[in-house]
């Protein structure tokens, strides 16, 4: 019960501005001092639009898959010269 | 591992310089090596495979290929030989050799042969004190 309410409280909204718009020509509004650059939209089936700002995280690099490649069979002379010149390099 | 960048393959692939986004998938193969465990390819040079790596990066898909040499057994005494792996190619996914890098594809297979011979005379001419490649 007491966690409950703690969460109750830590979770509360308030009502900042409430106030009339007309979507344009192609259905757009403006939010009046929005403080998030990014938002994700819920629309419900009431016509209601639900918006919660979100903070964009910069995708890093993934690899997602490695593969072998069959090559040509007239590359493997070359294939074999390369991998001989590799064992030459010096360590390190 | 060592992942290695021929000169001449800098210049055609990566317009002369190893970009900070290139440097972050070479790291990235690295943190996860055993991504090429278990792929084999038939009839193909002792140690040697071809791997042809998935990348998404901020910007867009990425296609690389790589020529591995992979560590023979160790044997007592035997010098060691570091796990290679030579940049080949590195290309977007709209790139007509990065869409399909099969043998299918009669462009990747003349590009092919030209990016090995070319990373094949940049490590054959390099000396100890003047590398024609980097290495990650």
């Amino acid at each position: 019960m007491t966690l409950d309410r703690k969460r109750r409280r830590s979770t509360a909204v308030t009502v900042l501005d409430a106030y009339d718009v007309v979507a344009d020509s192609k259905r757009r509004i403006s939010l009046r001092q929005a403080k998030a650059k990014y938002f994700h939209v819920l629309a419900l089936s009431n016509g209601s639009y639900l918006l919660e700002p979100r903070v964009l995280v910069p995708m890093s690099v993934r690899i997602d898959k490695v593969e072998a490649v069959k090559p040509p069979k007239r590359l493997r002379p070359l294939m074999h010269r390369l991998g001989q010149a590799l064992d030459r390099l010096p360590v390190g | 591992m060592d992942i290695i960048v021929p000169f001449s393959i800098r210049k055609r692939e990566l317009s002369g310089t190893v970009s900070d986004e290139a440097k972050k998938i070479f790291e990235k193969i690295k943190e996860r090596p055993e991504l090429a465990i278990g792929i084999a390819a038939k009839g193909l040079p002792d140690r040697t495979t071809l791997h042809k790596v998935y990348a998404t990066t901020p910007d867009g898909a990425r296609r690389l290929l790589f020529f591995c040499r992979h560590m023979p057994p160790r044997l007592a005494g035997s010098p060691q030989v570091a796990e290679r792996w030579v940049l080949v190619f590195y290309r977007g996914k709209g790139d007509p050799v990065g869409d399909n890098m099969s043998h299918k594809n009669s462009a990747f297979e003349s590009q092919l042969e030209r990016n090995m011979t070319r990373a094949l005379s940049d490590i054959s001419a390099s000396t100890p004190e003047r590398h024609l490649y980097e290495i990650f």
